[in-house]
């Protein structure tokens, strides 16, 4: 073996810790990671499915593009496919880690644990945006073929995309805190969709308590589309807000699971 | 949690303040890492229990059997793991949640894992970026690093087509690339073969002469003993013993030490020895095993060889050899399986 690194390396190598450099590296080996992994193939392949099913309609279907864009976008994205792209990039930023023992070569440098949790979050909400936003806007070109009103088409295009963004990053977020709390990142993240987004989001009231219905009124579904017949056994009419109120919720809550997943991680000890 | 935290922290500079009637001391006089009553406990099972220690510049040899806390102790040492009470300092700043200080400190960890999917360049590389260096010089330093484990010619291929001992030496790479002052090595031998343990032992010493602080914990001791003399000792999450090895071999020398004689006429040598006062036992037994594997003699149905125990061990090597010589007694061999680092280690975590 050769003489010792202290011999070689050049003394003085200009160093910068600031944070935004920090960040800069870790987002960009994370993303580099993130998106030639298996697992962004496979999610690829299933967030277009909507996209091939709508190909295969329209060309042998006489429908009205725009509104199958709508509904799909209604009942299949922003139900479905978002929390499932942000369960898969969400979920592990910190558990991966911590399951593949590779932490502590993290832990170790000079970064600190907030920056890390930001670093590797960011790396996997671009990621879960990427696997989400490109299918859509496929999905919306094969829709716009069979329709004729562009200039509404564009303003359809514009709100769902921006729902479905947000769905994306505040997603990816809670389900990065859950990763954070719990050892079993996927079985939290299951138990609170199960819980929050599939059983609080019918309920009146109650469903004030899920992200999907702020996605759903940033989106501009009615309260009539959401779910009509339950909603007036308890109130007169269904409780409707203003696109902008889901945007403030959506954002308090991509803020305040970060923050608290990057407390979490900074305070918490990993037996790795 | 943050009340928790603030009374953890709180307890620590009060800890780190008292003055401490029994602190081991192991290495050089520049202190690099102190701790004061450190515990960890994991639930109900205590880690590490009550470890005060300064640790100076130099190689340390950290000892223990399997489950004696070494990797608590590596692990609290590098901030990994809060201590229940006590408190450390590296480079005389607290360690918990203090990024900053991994500039200057490495850490070779114990288990074999891997960013599988990048070459050894780009891992070190990447890990050497996060230390805040350009990518041009994280590049540089990193095949410098790579150069100085030997692993050049194979740093472009994918991690996961590495043999074990390539692993190890990647692993080092990663912890040496920033030329740290400070170095944490948890079974760094584990799976190297013993040109490439030769190599690492050579690394390690280099890197002590260089005014580094290495910290090396392993159970292969024989080869701890060739790497340093300074070692710290631990069994059941305590430091037993702390300090040059030769020091506590004299620890020992005030217990009886076992000298194993092979001569021809074993019964009159053993009656001879037996009327000293320090001599306080004589066994007709099996010979201890020789490093080749063999006992002496080789499998003989005489016994030739017998043992005595002495408080004395130095006036008793000396009388051996001259009663041996008076009486025409053939002293064939003396040996004793006290006198190396494994006779210290199963004394002492007795």
């Amino acid at each position: 073996m050769p003489q010792s690194i202290a011999t070689q390396s050049t003394p003085n190598t200009p160093r910068n810790l600031g944070a935004a450099g920090l960040l800069t590296t870790l987002i960009g080996t994370e993303l580099r990671r993130l998106l030639t992994a298996r697992k962004t193939l496979i999610l690829l392949a299933v967030q277009l499915l909507p996209a091939i099913f709508a190909l295969v309609y329209v060309l042998f279907k006489d429908i009205d593009g725009l509104t199958m864009f709508r509904n799909t976008v209604e009942t299949v994205t922003l139900p479905f496919l978002l929390p499932l792209a942000a369960i898969f990039y969400g979920g592990p930023v910190i558990v991966d880690e911590m399951e593949g023992r590779t932490l502590t070569y993290l832990t170790l440098r000079p970064v600190p644990k907030p920056v890390l949790f930001f670093g590797k979050l960011i790396a996997g909400t671009i990621s879960a945006l990427a696997v989400v936003i490109i299918p859509l806007l496929l999905l919306f070109i094969v829709c716009l073929a069979t329709s004729s009103d562009f200039a509404d088409a564009a303003g359809t295009l514009g709100a769902l995309v921006a729902a479905c963004a947000l769905g994306v990053v505040t997603y990816t977020s809670v389900f990065a805190l859950l990763g954070v709390i719990f050892a079993s990142s996927l079985l939290a993240g299951i138990v609170y969709f199960v819980v929050s987004e599939m059983v609080l989001s019918l309920l009146p009231v109650l469903e004030l308590l899920s992200v999907r219905y702020y996605l759903r009124t940033i989106a501009g579904f009615t309260a009539t589309d959401r779910l009509g017949i339950l909603d007036r056994l308890v109130l007169d009419e269904p409780i409707k807000f203003q696109w902008w109120v889901g945007v403030v919720v959506t954002l308090t809550v991509i803020s305040l699971a970060t923050m608290i997943g990057a407390y979490v991680f900074r305070e918490r000890q990993y037996h790795v | 949690m943050t009340t928790q935290t603030q009374k953890r922290a709180a307890q620590a500079d009060q800890d780190l303040s008292q003055p401490e009637p029994a602190i081991a001391h192991v290495g050089g006089e520049k202190l690099v890492i102190a701790t004061r009553r450190l515990s960890l406990w994991y639930g109900q099972v205590i880690g590490i229990n009550n470890i005060s220690i300064n640790i100076g510049q130099g190689i340390i040899g950290l000892l223990g059997p399997n489950g004696a806390g070494k990797s608590t102790l590596m692990k609290v040492l590098t901030g990994q793991l809060q201590p229940s009470t006590g408190a450390v300092s590296v480079f005389g700043e607290r360690i918990w949640n203090n990024a900053s200080i991994f500039s200057r400190v490495g850490f070779v960890p114990e288990q074999d894992s891997f960013y599988e999917e990048m070459s050894g360049r780009q891992f070190v590389t990447y890990l050497t970026r996060l230390q805040g260096f350009s990518k041009a010089d994280a590049g540089r330093m990193a095949a410098q690093a790579i150069e100085t484990v030997d692993l050049t010619a194979d740093c472009d291929r994918k991690i996961r087509e590495y043999s074990k001992g390539m692993r190890q030496r990647i692993k080092i790479a990663q912890a040496l690339a920033h030329n740290p002052d400070l170095l944490f090595m948890d079974e760094p031998l584990n799976g190297t073969d013993p040109v490439g343990r030769r190599q690492i032992i050579e690394l390690i010493q280099n890197l002590g002469r260089e005014g580094k602080t290495v910290i090396v914990s392993s159970h292969i001791l024989h080869e701890v003993e060739q790497m340093t003399s300074d070692i710290l000792l631990i069994n059941k999450g305590r430091v037993v013993a702390d300090g040059n090895i030769y020091r506590i071999r004299n620890l020992i020398d005030e217990h009886p030490h076992t000298i194993f004689i092979d001569c021809s006429e074993p019964r009159r040598l053993a009656a001879l020895l037996a009327g000293f006062e320090d001599v306080v036992r004589v066994e007709f037994t099996a010979p201890p095993r020789q490093e080749d594997g063999s006992t002496t003699p080789a499998n003989s149905q005489v016994t030739t060889t017998f043992s005595v125990a002495t408080t004395h061990p130095e006036a008793c090597y000396l009388r051996i050899p001259k009663l041996a010589l008076e009486n025409g007694i053939s002293l064939r061999r003396m040996t004793s399986p006290d006198n190396n680092l494994m006779a210290v280690f199963n004394y002492l975590v007795r």
